[in-house]
């Protein structure tokens, strides 16, 4: 990992589509970072957001509660989105500034559609190291043809829906092909020589255990993104000259609030419910939902 | 007109290839009044800035715009700018209305949506939006009950589509394709107007020529002729017209070959591989010298059941596969990549 990284200033974007983990992904991180008992190897010395709105999140994790839904801006416009914690390592010789430009991911489902970038995300862009991307473990990412299906629909078909006339919806498009876009546009920004740092987080891990179909386990977050995201997986892996990657599995949580709460609601400690994998860490599985941001911007190594 | 030459030389656009505001010439074709184009933002004067801003948010876009993104089928001009930078195939397709073009381009994108494909990972494509609009209605949650593929509109200018894939390891160069999406129907003017389409559609710069007859035409006693003369007769009308040539690489694709397997009258599906094979011949006898290669395949780009075929051996013939590689000049050759100019280009070349 080159010092560029490790710079006194440093910038890292969180991304992702709505209902990908980025709430509970950051409110899980708040709470280590501010905890004495977590020892944490980097501390808060600055937020700059809504705090009132991080706080009523972080009471609701602690109690194992489910997080409300971060809505829209169109929806609750009083509510500021974006967050930027500003950190400071425990040697105090690097402080780092972590910014969610839209916790409810309604920004970039806008760049998708709308195929525009306001000034203010595109300086963040310019000025970030690196990125951390988030995707749902529980959501479908590969379309499905209706070729799939014809054999199941066939003398079911009613006339009408096929008449009407073609309007493209780019909601529709899947997530991974979604998040390419907003990685390849990223990178076009990114013009310096050095491979930037992406870190891919898979949230609510704790159900990918649920997903194995026909016999298939799905053990690593590598092999979730090779066989759930291959879209993705391919892009990551083709362009290993311009960014380096890793993939997290990570639980936030710790477990399903319907089935395991009461178990979950034991820890003494919050912080050793969450669970982090990753098979690229010297630790695969761990508490230490630090890893992926040490991670991207090379503190430690 | 002073005052109109000022406006227009005055005039932006949000297109930063457009030099209308040095040459005074639109790059969407638009002629004066220019505000018939959807870039035209007109900045002569402060009152023309609120315009410029209205006319921006009009479109539903931030007024602090920072950067449109790519996605959608570029232009000549920037697909010139990927044939410049990188190892590039390109790709022209033909074939009469409704014979499977786009479907074709559409599902080689979709097989990358499943895994590697052929060998071959996916790397990027600065029209991912383009191929979203072309694949929407094959997938399942277009809530539609047969597959289908919008038509190619009928554009000023031409687009291309962009996919760039490379095989594994780090030093494998990866290789663009850039498909020309035209419009069917401007392929059934170019039987008439040869000369003044290849103005326009770069044919002597593509690495493939692509042309599809429609299986399930040729299995249509009558319609099976015109398919196969129509064919034929553009053909012949280009290589006459010394817009292909020796240079060019030819694939005769027999599409939606699926609806022939799958024709459950066994007399007609025996007919329809006969005819198959007199089309072949004649192809062969009519034009087998005429060309660097002349190659033929049957395709499925979406069955109506199963996966499709035959688009894999394809995707690894295209790529692997260039007339460039094979042509003997008594100098290097440089390849054009003014896709504009091509014509010209060729057209030297041929003087020597």
């Amino acid at each position: 990992m080159t010092k560029s990284n490790q710079k006194s200033s440093s910038r890292l974007l969180m991304i992702g589509l709505p209902e990908t983990g980025k709430s509970t992904f950051f409110v899980a991180l708040w709470h280590v970072l501010n905890s004495i008992a977590a020892n944490a190897t980097l501390k808060i010395t600055r937020i700059e957001g809504d705090t009132g709105y991080v706080q009523g999140l972080h009471d609701m994790w602690q109690a194992c509660e489910p997080l409300a839904r971060t809505l829209p801006l169109s929806q609750e416009p009083s509510i500021t989105r974006e967050i930027i914690l500003h950190l400071e390592t425990a040697d105090g010789k690097s402080q780092i500034s972590i910014v969610f430009p839209d916790l409810s991911g309604e920004l970039y489902e806008q760049h998708w559609s709308s195929r525009n970038w306001q000034m203010s995300y595109l300086n963040l862009v310019k000025d970030s190291c690196g990125l951390l991307v988030f995707l749902m473990a529980n959501q479908q990412h590969i379309p499905i043809p209706i070729t799939d299906i014809a054999s199941l629909i066939a003398g079911t078909e009613e006339e009408t829906t096929d008449e009407e006339p073609f309007e493209f919806d780019p909601t529709l498009s899947p997530s991974q092909v979604k998040l390419v876009d907003f990685l390849q546009c990223h990178l076009e920004e990114w013009t310096d020589e050095h491979p930037k740092r992406v870190a891919v987080v898979i949230s609510a891990w704790d159900k990918v255990s649920t997903l194995g179909q026909h016999g298939t386990e799905i053990s690593t977050p590598d092999a979730y993104i090779c066989r759930l995201a291959p879209f993705l997986h391919q892009f990551l892996c083709a362009n290993c000259d311009r960014l380096i990657h890793r993939v997290y599995g990570i639980s936030a949580q710790g477990g399903d609030l319907k089935i395991d709460r009461d178990r979950l609601q034991k820890h003494s400690q919050p912080e050793k419910r969450i669970r982090v994998i990753c098979s690229q860490e010297t630790q695969s599985e761990s508490h230490d939902i630090t890893l992926p941001v040490r991670w991207v911007l090379g503190i430690g190594e | 007109m002073t005052t109109e030459n000022n406006r227009i030389l005055s005039a932006n656009c949000e297109q930063p290839s457009c030099n209308i505001s040095r040459d005074g010439k639109c790059i969407e074709n638009h002629e004066t009044p220019l505000v018939n184009c959807p870039f035209y933002l007109q900045v002569s004067s402060p009152s023309s800035q609120v315009e410029a801003n209205t006319h921006q948010a009009g479109r539903g876009l931030p007024l602090d715009s920072g950067r449109d993104l790519k996605g959608e089928p570029v232009h000549g001009i920037d697909a010139e700018a990927i044939l410049k930078k990188s190892l590039t195939r390109l790709i022209v397709i033909a074939g009469s209305p409704e014979s499977g073009k786009t479907t074709l381009v559409a599902s080689l994108y979709e097989q990358f949506q499943q895994g590697e494909f052929a060998t071959y990972m996916f790397r990027s494509s600065q029209t991912l939006v383009g191929f979203e609009r072309r694949c929407q209605l094959s997938r399942i949650n277009s809530e539609r009950t047969y597959p289908d593929t919008p038509r190619t509109k009928l554009e000023d200018t031409l687009r291309y589509l962009h996919l760039e894939i490379c095989k594994q390891g780090i030093n494998n160069t990866p290789t663009s394709l850039l498909f020309a999406d035209i419009n069917g129907e401007r392929f059934e003017a170019l039987q008439r107007y040869a000369n003044e389409a290849a103005k326009v559609i770069p044919f002597r710069r593509a690495d493939h020529f692509v042309l599809l007859l429609d299986s399930e035409k040729l299995l249509d006693l009558n319609r099976r002729h015109q398919e196969k003369s129509k064919a034929i007769m553009l053909l012949r009308r280009l290589n006459e017209a010394n817009i292909l040539g020796k240079e060019n690489y030819v694939h005769i694709l027999f599409s939606k070959w699926d609806t022939v397997q799958s024709e459950t009258d066994k007399i007609r599906q025996e007919e329809c591989r006969e005819y198959k094979k007199v089309v072949q011949r004649e192809f062969q006898q009519g034009f087998a010298d005429r060309f660097g290669r002349l190659e033929f395949a049957e395709i499925a780009a979406r069955p109506n059941q199963g996966r499709p075929f035959g688009l894999d051996t394809l995707l690894t013939y295209w790529v692997q596969n260039t007339p460039y590689q094979e042509r003997q000049w008594h100098t290097p050759i440089k390849r054009p990549t003014d896709l504009k100019d091509c014509w010209q280009f060729f057209a030297s070349e041929d003087m020597k």
